[in-house]
């Protein structure tokens, strides 16, 4: 095989063969080269090293009271009003951006509202043309789904730039990157 | 607490890769059947989750915040919005990624809030409770446990330094052992932008916890 260094997934291979998750083919492979191959031996040893190295933080206990106080949060909530249940679903969904979902699904119901009620004004009324993206849009769900796709998209093109972003660069205002509806 | 069981998810290793797929679709089916209980008003099924999900829930966002109390706190929001939306859940959704989507989301931004107020806090309170922790084992080699404290304290201000998100990926990928894939869907990102981070995030600790090999 080619050297860890010299392969375009080097790095992948790397790391999974320290962790024990390259398959077996490629574990072998490694294994017999570094027994020869002084370079890729380091960066293996390396590597390894700090795998092993992490296991040293071990696992903190939880507090036994943890369920007891999660069933009382819960108790609490199911006993309160049911506008608070309401606004705590909507305020702090489960999933990240779930909010945009009601949105989405909300912008589409008032789409074909108002197709249905601007196609049905009187005649003397100018004709109005449905545009084409209104027309899509009360063809049936399948817009509305793309609607959904493109919203993923964006979130995950979002998401991405985070990633690239150093850290120091999220906004630092307090609250700015936790906006309620993201919660 | 009863033992734990494997995470769906889990990266197969060399030696028995196939049981072990075998026990993550399992767990996977496991998961998903309870939760969809959970949605029709089941409360064991939910005790169960809780039971199976919250050492590995707590010690990912211990890890994270590197506070105790907080990623108790934490940890109660995720299983409280788990519980919230019962209702909606479809078992579409791969459980453990999305538990993990939840808790790595929390954790973002309770680090983005106040990461600056809140590390020298809890890097000392975290100090504190080693040193309490060392009197508490008795252990007889005193030296030998105060060296293994320091290694630790070492790793973990590693580890803290790291940009939040090779910090997820990190020890999601570590000790939680999930595979780029569920990394990937629980940081909302591509499995390239995952293998960037992880590759980056080890790099990093690589060259900062040489000393301690
Ligand atoms: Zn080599």
């Amino acid at each position: 095989m080619d050297c860890i260094k010299n392969d375009k997934q080097g790095v992948e291979i790397l790391t999974d063969y320290c962790a024990g998750a390259a398959n077996p083919e490629v574990a072998a492979e490694i294994s017999a080269h570094i027994l020869t191959c002084a370079e890729c031996k380091a960066l293996v040893d390396a590597q390894r090293k700090v795998w092993e190295m992490l296991d040293a933080w071990a696992p903190a206990e939880v507090s036994p009271d943890f369920d007891s106080r999660l069933y009382a949060r819960i108790a609490q909530e199911q006993t309160g009003p049911a506008w608070r249940r309401w606004w705590s679903r909507l305020t702090q969904p489960a999933t990240p951006y779930a909010w945009w979902k009601p949105a989405v699904s909300m912008a589409v119901a008032g789409a074909i509202v108002s197709f249905a009620l601007i196609t049905r004004l009187p005649e003397r009324t100018a004709p109005v043309q449905p545009t084409a993206s209104i027309a899509h849009l009360t063809a049936g769900t399948p817009q509305a789904g793309a609607d959904q796709v493109d919203l993923q998209q964006v979130e995950q093109a979002l998401d991405d730039l985070d990633v690239v972003a150093p850290a120091n660069q999220v906004p630092s205002a307090p609250g700015s990157s936790q906006a309620p509806s993201r919660l | 607490m009863s033992p734990l069981q494997p995470s769906p998810g889990v990266q197969p290793s060399a030696e028995s890769g196939v049981n072990q797929d075998m026990e993550a679709v399992a767990a996977l089916e496991r998961d998903a059947q309870l939760m969809v209980r959970v949605r029709e008003g089941d409360e064991v099924s939910f005790a169960l989750l809780l039971e199976r999900h919250r050492s590995p829930v707590v010690n990912f966002l211990h890890r994270m915040v590197q506070n105790r109390a907080v990623s108790e706190e934490l940890a109660q929001e995720v299983f409280l919005r788990v519980y919230r939306s019962r209702e909606t859940y479809e078992p579409t959704a791969k459980f453990t990624t999305w538990l993990f989507r939840i808790a790595t989301h929390l954790a973002l931004n309770w680090i983005r809030d106040g990461q600056k107020e809140k590390r020298n806090e809890s890097l000392s309170e975290e100090l504190i409770e080693g040193a309490e922790r060392q009197v508490a084992d008795r252990q007889p080699n005193v030296e030998q446990s105060m060296l293994q404290e320091v290694k630790v304290q070492e790793i973990r201000r590693a580890i803290e330094a790291l940009p939040e998100k090779q910090r997820a990926a990190v020890l999601m990928h570590k000790y939680q052992s999930l595979d780029y894939s569920h990394i990937s869907k629980a940081l909302g990102c591509t499995e390239s932008a995952v293998k960037s981070l992880l590759f980056r995030a080890y790099e990093t600790l690589r060259s900062r916890l040489a000393h301690l090999a």
